[in-house]
């Protein structure tokens, strides 16, 4: 099979994969009145195999959420906002109009039910759909990133690490300053470098002379 | 069944196992606050990876 086993047989590292991916994307929705929120949203801890495993799974997930996303806004030319059931929504439900929108809107319902199939988790596919896909819109990919942590796990010593979304956090690069060098120094100082060439090599030729004495006065 | 002739000697097994020896790990310092740790990880002290702190520690 592709990828690693994980010490689990298919049905439990689909499901453990399913519960980790659902994690992850529920974390980036967060209650701020619950007391035991996380600091950091939209990271979890696991070991460091199984964040490199999750990686794919749930950027895979992403791309699907983000396909969905030109059809909604295609259907929105053709949506109502009134409420259903009243007799504005139910003119608009006979019109040709919701006919419109029906057809607009089912690719990015199957794409939902897609990512429903894979979750089976409708809190992580409403986060998905509304907030993943929309941060993501122009990122070709590489929506998530794992990095590894010191301490180990007390027990078994598994090696921690994370995996967060991409987008917070992110990596600063600092551009290294090249030296400024003025003009006027430069050159002063190729009229020096060529000063000093001419001298040593006088010098050279006078130590040669100086040589060829010594050697005939011995 | 096939069965070792001769007990095998302390030093035969000792010589097998010369080249067992784990080796240190390497480590490299934070570059904030210079704590030891394996490179390509975040720092335990000061939660510092690469330009930025990732994880918060409370003082």
């Amino acid at each position: 099979m592709r990828g690693r086993k994980l010490g689990r047989n298919a049905s439990h590292r689909k499901a453990m994969f399913r519960n980790m991916a659902c994690s992850l994307i529920c974390s980036v929705r967060v209650d701020d009145e619950d007391e035991n929120r996380q600091k950091n949203p939209g990271r979890i801890v696991t070991t460091l195999p199984k964040a490199k495993e999750l990686r794919p799974i749930v950027e895979k997930l992403i791309t699907l959420a983000k396909k969905a996303q030109p059809h909604l806004v295609k259907a929105q030319e053709f949506a109502t906002d009134a409420e259903r059931n009243s007799s504005e929504w139910k003119t608009w439900r006979e019109s040709e109009q919701w006919n419109k929108w029906n057809q607009a809107i089912a690719p990015a319902v199957t794409l939902r039910r897609r990512a429903f199939s894979k979750l089976r988790d409708k809190k992580a596919v409403d986060v998905l759909f509304d907030e993943i896909a929309e941060k993501f819109e122009d990122r070709p990919g590489g929506y998530t990133r794992v990095i590894k942590l010191a301490e180990v796990r007390l027990g078994d010593a598994g090696k921690q690490a994370f995996i967060e979304f991409v987008g917070e956090n992110d990596r600063v690069k600092t551009k290294r300053q090249a030296p400024v060098v003025a003009d006027d120094e430069t050159e002063e100082e190729v009229a020096e470098e060529t000063a000093t060439d001419s001298e040593e090599t006088a010098e050279a030729t006078e130590t040669e002379s100086s040589e060829e004495k010594s050697t005939e006065e011995s | 069944m096939a069965v070792p002739k001769r007990r095998m000697s302390k030093s035969q097994g000792r010589k097998r196992r010369s080249h067992n020896a784990i080796k240190k790990v390497q480590l490299s310092y934070c570059v904030q606050c210079g704590t030891p740790a394996p490179s390509h990880v975040v720092c335990p002290n000061c939660g510092y990876y690469q330009g930025r702190t990732l994880v918060e520690t409370e003082e």
